[in-house]
């Protein structure tokens, strides 16, 4: 799911208050990049996790939901917020409905947090399907 | 004492469905019923029930009995739909053989499908389908049962 949301996040907030970039948030001298590239939407690795969705009797197969999850960051200013913050929010939190994949469930959500002066935004899709 | 266990490998409780005698399972024409959440073998005796006045105890006596075999199953489109290619149970599938109410012979293996292992069958017509689908459920699931016409014949591989 990372690479569909990427794609198309590259192209839908190339214009936008916070652009999208294509690398991994890691950390460089103990700050995350996305802290130091403040209005820049990192995408981390997707993680998956799969549960008996209908059990059925054993020397059966199980039908299984595999939870995907990627999880998004950028921060901003908080003394100075960007103007049409609200704009990029709709737009990242809308790129769940542009991935493509089958699914039975898709949300997306953030949180946020204030760090010193720095709003951190967390954007989290959870994309529900079959395995 | 040996309880009947169907979790190892080679004790899977396991249905077959035939539109004739069943002898011995054949995948080519015979139905393994796939996905099945739950299997309910039900030999419901029936029982005549009367007093008298000498007694301040019912008296009961055995009757015919309704027997019946209900499941819960996950749909699989081969087994559901067959393929049309014939007449056997497998080829025209589980709706078919519901949609025309054709006779159908069963074999339930309670525990293994291998020498020595137990079975019931029987013959009887499947009721109850009724397939259904959800928003939280994707996948087709539907409750079937054979509604059995006679006795039950227990017998060993």
């Amino acid at each position: 799911m990372r690479a569909e949301l990427l794609s198309y996040l590259t192209t839908a907030t190339s214009t936008a208050t916070v652009k999208t970039v294509s690398e991994l948030p890691w950390n460089t001298a103990g700050e995350a990049l996305y802290i130091k590239n403040m209005k820049k939407f990192y995408l981390d690795q997707e993680e998956y996790s799969e549960s008996v969705l209908i059990p059925v009797l054993p020397g059966q197969n199980d039908v299984m939901q595999r939870e995907i999850t990627v999880t998004g960051y950028f921060a901003v200013d908080a003394k100075n917020q960007p103007a049409n913050l609200s704009a990029s929010l709709t737009t990242i939190l809308g790129a769940k409905d542009r991935t493509g994949i089958d699914n039975f469930g898709i949300e997306s959500d953030y949180t946020t947090e204030i760090r010193d002066d720095v709003l951190i935004y967390t954007v989290q899709y959870r994309l529900n399907t079959t395995a | 004492m040996a309880y009947i266990n169907v979790s190892g490998s080679g004790d899977f409780a396991t249905l077959v469905v035939s539109t004739a005698t069943i002898t011995s399972i054949d995948t080519a024409t015979h139905i393994v019923v796939p996905g099945m959440q739950n299997i309910t073998l039900n030999n419901g005796n029936g029982v005549f029930r009367w007093k008298q006045l000498d007694s301040t105890s019912e008296y009961a006596i055995a009757i015919a009995a309704t027997n019946q075999v209900s499941m819960n199953i996950v749909l699989d489109s081969a087994t559901f739909f067959g393929d049309g290619s014939g007449e056997d149970a497998l080829s025209r599938g589980l709706f078919d053989i519901s949609n025309d109410k054709s006779l159908v012979h069963f074999r339930l293996y309670w525990s293994g499908t291998g020498s020595g292992d137990k079975y019931v069958s029987g013959t009887g017509y499947f009721t109850g389908l009724a397939p259904t689908v959800s928003a939280d459920q994707p996948v087709w699931v539907s409750p079937l049962t054979i509604d059995v016409a006679g006795d039950f014949t227990p017998g060993t591989v």
